[in-house]
């Protein structure tokens, strides 16, 4: 009791709380006031729209901002008798210490904070669930609104506390700030001062003929930009100016739970303590006459001025130091503002010019020392290449420890390579020898690894030939031990595609980890897994590793491709489509060549009311992506027309487009155009003699002379826009539109391959399927008229078929279902059941278990498509609604959940398998749960 | 008790108080006075604790003041520059002085708001400079210290409310034993309300007293003898001055006046007048008598 009265003062605590309260009362409501409008703007950014669940960002984001400005008034304003020699009188003469003034005065900050971010955050979580459109409560998970609340408290505190101890060493309240702000940069300061021997050090111990140099430094050691802005600070601002830089704040947020990790925290609260014991200290010495001063000595500003600037220098120079000419003119006009800058703020700290001369030998000095450093520090990282490497002795090294990539799972990065790639210890001579060969013989790759020689050990990162690569393969298959200590668990993480999701990503990847340990000490997956194990045991390392490189090469080139580089250009995919339309469904099917560009256009939507407005208001693009029937000439024309006489074409396109709206469409000798207004596509055909040979008539002098120039790559020119058949029609109106697709359906037949018709076609495989991805309520709905599926049909779509009738019947037989939910903390349960909850996790089950047995991804992303395997199925969906599409990028970019789940049939078998929900079936599922 | 032993503090190269002595004794009402810049007011930020010597030391009864809550709650210290946060009620600057000592007499700070004619719910703003010195004095008042230390504070107050401020100071003493210091750069703001009297002057006490002992111990002589005389005649007195204007002369003695009258009458005088001295004139023959200008020492 006698230390806490000693700590706080109860009556200044009283007193000073009640005088604040109107300041931090207002403070709040503004916050609360920008929080509101930026969980608006959130809503309505297309890719973090609200109609699902509250991301830990919408939480974080709005009391982030303020992190760097409450806690600085409140510091400001509760050391206001620091400012003021009469002030200082009262309360200096008061019988209360200085250490109890300080941490009364935290107290009063912490409690403030606390309940100033516990209200915006509230009010975000309100917020949100106003402008949710769902009609799903947002529940947040209370384990991320704890860590949140704690991270921002720590942020808030981590602020406060720097700028309350910068009082401790001024008088003013210019200096004060300036204080805080060098001292905010005094752990980047000081890791600058330590890098430059890190530098040398780590230079120094490159071992022989290791690759080793900038890029190491860059990914291992410290990182100058880093430094600056020290990402991995949680209170650093970098993230979040980079976070309102960016339009797509949701890629950005795994920043966020990199600071909400615990070590972030922790590091924040360790500095929190050293600004405070440090603040209590100096400013139990503090003497009052400093008061109204700039600083308590000219030594100690000089001090600040130099941490402030030191950094600030050096990182221009690190940033305009290319080829040498450091004095680049942008650097020279920085450098000038600066200077301008550091008079300015002194003559704001001095109060006048006197002693003006001093500062500015003072700057210069600092100019000079910072230029030393920087450049130095400049030379030594652009010196690395040319860094002479140690060189070992082959027969001195007794051991060597190299990181070898896990058999099943391939990390994301090099950043992360000796974090998540798993260390072999190799002492035997022989594979020494080859492993530090020359490595430059043939095609190998590059190993981070280990070096110990002479009692030392070097870290390099070598180039390792083929042949000492596949001496490496052979030892591991040789040494099981060391072989099943590379196949590595890495939790729920790779179905995790987004880290964005406090409440569904890091925490439950974390509490995944241990809750799988937990099990796999009591139920089937530990044989499961060893199944697993013994089948790569038994596989040679050098096949494992090679279809992990080919299946990743094949991902990789489907994803970046830009449709006109893959594969063979004469290859055609036969795509199959299923419409609805008011209760009916359609199939029509076409070839789409592989070359086609813009692959997720072939799922391509129609809105003929966003259609009208495009065409009217002048605001829509307009392009060709398809043709159907047209001569190689027609095509010719019309690329040549469309390629030279865009402005021109602009306008009679758009009176075009209107007037054929209500023409006949005729299908034969058309050209498919699309037309993009405001993120919304539509189509619409144009015949050739009717529509365009007009066009083309009136402009064809003019550009006859074009076409002679550019017969040649005419054709590759229309070829790259893409030669994709119609989908589906362009009705001008909802119930005409029907009439006229199913009117036309004889036709559309006859113009495309069908396979399929719709009795032969199971349709609960892809209303299962839609069911599963998207609210039922928004597809197949009256008020969508038109929706559709795309598939692939070829030969092995027969066997999808199979398959999947066999895992549906499987999947009907199951009883039970049971897994661990992280957010709540709790195992469920869910015994069979017309819940729709039960009928979600079934088909999650089903998909799950069709990808297994096909190979087959399930994917809403946009690219909408990717196989690894020829003989399998890809299935990609899309819908005419454009609320759809958005959700449909949404999915993929944010939510997603994954977890493992037991299964129980209705004959006792029991199956570990790894479900994913989609946002909504989450929703459905913390709904479910709630109702328990 | 107040007691300073070789004080000194230094405001960078300026030596503002140096091995400074000082004794005030419980029960009094001290006056210092001195030029601006002697050092007054830093005198009291050190005996309030506000700053801590550079040498020396500074006790109340013994004990360090600086940063010492026990012995700080019991001395009161009203600033020449008091603080008064901006838009601030009279209620709410007794509000502050309460939460900062933990003690006030709300009856005794409301009864002489109203003698004084000052409201609780009167902004600061809308009072003159004298009002705030009013209001500020009896918050410091109501603190109920032990030691009180006005710094400057009476300067410019009117007769009545002056008179008042003494009543209230006297009580303080009366019924309390309480301490006051007084300082002031005018040895007339201060004469009818101290007892004691310090003169500081470059950074140490040069003179201090009784008021009624310098008073009583000093008094102006004019007289006249039918012989010529110089001042040789008065050898056996302590003459601080002595000025000689035809055969009138005008002498300035230290003593008891009874004897010393006596005694000047054995010499036959013409004519003897005893005249009692101010106190400003006291100090005048006795900085005269130190080899000082009192115009160094005061700003008239």
């Amino acid at each position: 009791m006698r230390l806490a009265n000693s700590l706080i003062n109860k009556r200044y605590f009283l007193f000073k709380s009640k005088q604040m309260l109107p300041y931090a009362i207002i403070m709040t409501l503004v916050g609360v006031a920008v929080t509101f409008v930026m969980n608006l703007i959130f809503a309505s950014n297309s890719y973090n729209d609200m109609t699902y669940v509250i991301s830990d960002y919408h939480i974080l984001f709005p009391s982030w901002i303020f992190m760097y400005i409450y806690p600085v008034l409140m510091a400001l304003y509760l050391f206001s008798f620091m400012h003021k020699k009469n002030a200082s009188d009262l309360f200096a003469a008061a019988p209360v210490t200085k250490r109890e003034y300080y941490l009364t005065n935290m107290f009063i900050a912490l409690i403030y904070s606390a309940a100033m971010i516990l209200i915006m955050m509230l009010v975000s979580i309100l917020n949100i669930n106003i402008m949710n459109s769902s009609g799903i409560p947002q529940i947040v998970a209370f384990d991320a609104f704890i860590k949140i609340f704690l991270f921002l408290l720590l942020g808030f505190m981590q602020v406060y506390t720097i700028t309350a101890t910068a009082a401790t060493l001024t008088g003013t309240v210019p200096a004060q700030l300036f204080t805080a702000v060098g001292m905010f940069l005094v752990p980047t300061a000081l890791l600058m001062i330590f890098q430059f021997p890190a530098f040398m050090f780590v230079d120094s111990t490159f071992a022989t003929g290791s690759e080793l140099g900038k890029n190491y430094l860059v990914l291992h050691g410290p990182e100058v930009s880093n430094l600056i802005f020290p990402i991995n600070i949680g209170t650093s601002p970098f993230p979040l100016f980079i976070a309102l830089l960016s339009n797509n704040v949701a890629e950005y947020s795994g920043l966020v739970t990199r600071f909400t990790d615990t070590p972030a925290m922790l590091y924040t609260l360790g500095l929190i303590v050293v600004y405070a014991i440090v603040g209590i200290e100096i400013f139990s010495k503090y003497k009052m006459e400093n008061v109204e001063r700039p600083f308590i000595n000219e030594n100690f500003g000089l001090v600040i001025r130099a941490t402030i600037f030191i950094p600030i220098i050096t990182f221009l120079v690190e940033l305009f130091h290319n080829d040498g000419s450091i004095f680049s003119e942008i650097f020279i006009t920085l450098f000038v503002i600066i200077t301008v800058g550091y008079i300015i703020a002194d003559l704001i700290l001095r109060k006048g010019v006197k002693g003006i001369g001093k500062s500015l030998i003072t700057y210069a000095v600092i100019c000079v020392i910072s230029l030393v450093f920087g450049v130095s520090l400049g030379f030594v990282i652009n010196s690395y290449d040319a860094a002479e490497p140690i060189k070992i002795n082959k027969n001195d090294i007794s051991q060597i420890t190299i990181y070898m990539e896990p058999l099943n799972v391939t990390p994301y990065s090099d950043e992360n390579v000796r974090k998540h790639n798993v260390p072999v210890t190799i002492t035997d001579k022989d594979l020494i020898s080859k492993i530090v060969g020359n490595g430059n013989e043939d095609y190998g790759g590059f190993l981070w690894m280990e070096v110990t020689a002479n009692g030392k050990t070097y870290f390099a990162k070598k180039s390792v030939g083929g042949a000492a690569t596949l001496a490496i393969y052979d030892y591991i298959d040789d040494n099981p031990d060391i072989k099943r200590s590379l196949i590595v668990y890495p939790g729920l993480s790779k179905h995790v595609k987004s880290d964005i999701l406090l409440a569904y990503s890091n925490t439950s990847i974390n509490s995944n980890k241990t809750y799988m340990t937990t099990l796999s000490k009591k139920s089937k997956v530990k044989e499961l897994r060893k199944e697993f194990e013994e089948k790569l045991l038994e596989t040679p390392c050098n096949t494992i590793y090679k279809n992990k490189i080919d299946n990743a090469f094949i991902n990789n080139y489907w994803i970046t491709s830009e449709g006109d580089k893959f594969g063979d250009n004469n290859t055609k995919m036969v795509m199959a489509e299923i419409k609805y339309a008011n209760g009916m469904y359609y199939l029509s099917a076409t070839e789409i060549p592989y070359a086609t560009k813009n692959f997720e256009e072939i799922i391509h939507s129609f809105d003929d009311e966003t259609m009208y407005l495009a065409v009217k208001q002048d605001n829509a693009t307009f392009f060709p992506i398809g043709s159907i029937n047209l001569s190689e000439e027609q095509i010719l024309n019309l690329e040549n027309v469309l390629m030279n006489m865009p402005a021109v074409l602009s306008k009679e396109f758009r009176e075009l487009t209107v007037n054929t709206l209500d023409k006949e469409i005729i299908y034969d000798n058309s050209v498919i155009f699309s037309v993009d207004h405001r993120g919304r596509d539509s189509y619409f055909i144009l015949n050739y003699e009717r529509d365009l040979e007009p066009i083309i008539e009136k402009y064809a002098d003019y550009i006859c002379g074009i076409i002679a120039t550019k017969a040649e790559s005419a054709g590759y020119g229309c070829y790259q826009y893409g030669t994709m058949v119609l989908n589906h029609l362009a009705p001008s109106n909802k119930e005409a539109g029907l009439a006229e697709l199913r009117g036309n359906l004889p036709r559309i037949k006859e113009l495309f391959l069908t396979k399929y018709t719709k009795d032969t076609i199971p349709m609960e495989l892809f209303k299962a399927y839609v069911n599963y991805w998207v609210p039922e309520e928004s597809l197949f709905d009256d008020s969508m008229h038109l929706e559709s599926i795309s598939f692939i049909l070829d030969d092995s779509f027969e066997t999808f078929l199979d398959v999947y009738i066999n895992e549906r019947e499987k999947c009907e037989d199951i009883v039970e279902i049971r897994f661990y939910h992280y957010d709540f903390n709790k195992e469920l349960t869910f015994q069979k059941d017309d819940s729709e909850i039960f009928r979600i996790l079934t088909q999650a089950v089903l998909f799950e278990h069709l990808q297994y047995s096909t190979g087959a991804d399930f994917y809403t992303e946009k690219y909408g498509y990717i196989n690894t395997n020829p003989n399998s199925i890809g299935i990609s969906i899309s819908s005419d609604s454009y609320d759809y599409y958005k959700e449909s990028v949404s999915y993929y970019y944010d939510y997603e959940y994954s977890f493992d789940a037991f299964i129980k049939y209705s004959n006792g078998d029991e199956e570990n398998v790894n479900l994913r929900l989609n946002r909504r079936a989450c929703e459905i599922l913390k709904q479910a749960i709630v109702s328990q | 008790m107040i007691e300073a032993k070789q004080l000194c503090k230094n405001f960078g190269d300026k030596e503002v108080l140096k091995d400074m002595n000082c004794t005030i004794k419980d029960g009094s009402i001290y006056g210092l006075i001195g030029a601006n810049g002697a050092g007054k007011s830093t005198f009291l930020r050190l005996i309030s604790g506000v700053y801590y010597p550079d040498s020396g030391f500074l006790n109340i009864n013994g004990k360090e003041v600086y940063e010492n809550n026990e012995i700080k709650k019991k001395i009161i210290f009203v600033a020449d520059e008091f603080y008064i946060p901006q838009g601030i009620t009279v209620r709410k600057q007794a509000a502050m002085y309460e939460a900062l000592y933990g003690s006030f007499d709300h009856e005794y700070f409301e009864k002489n708001l109203e003698i004084l004619s000052l409201k609780l719910d009167d902004k600061f703003a809308n009072y003159s400079k004298g009002m705030k010195r009013q209001a500020i004095m009896l918050c410091a008042l109501a603190c109920k210290g032990d030691y009180y230390l006005f710094d400057e504070t009476f300067d410019g107050l009117d007769p009545v409310v002056r008179n008042h401020m003494k009543k209230l100071l006297y009580a303080e003493i009366a019924d309390r034993g309480a301490t006051i210091v007084l300082t002031s750069h005018n040895l007339r703001e201060l004469e009818d309300i101290c007892d004691h009297l310090g003169v500081l002057y470059k950074g140490g006490i040069m003179f201090e007293g009784d008021i009624n002992d310098i008073k009583s111990n000093v008094f102006k002589i004019q007289t006249g003898f039918s012989e010529d005389y110089d001042e040789s005649k008065f050898k056996n007195f302590d003459v601080m001055s002595f000025k000689k204007a035809g055969s009138v002369a005008t002498l300035i003695i230290k003593g008891d006046s009874v004897s010393t009258a006596a005694k000047m009458r054995e010499l036959n005088p013409l004519f003897l007048d005893i005249l009692p001295l101010t106190l400003e004139e006291v100090f005048i023959y006795e900085m005269e008598v130190l080899g000082y200008a009192f115009g160094e020492l005061s700003d008239k």
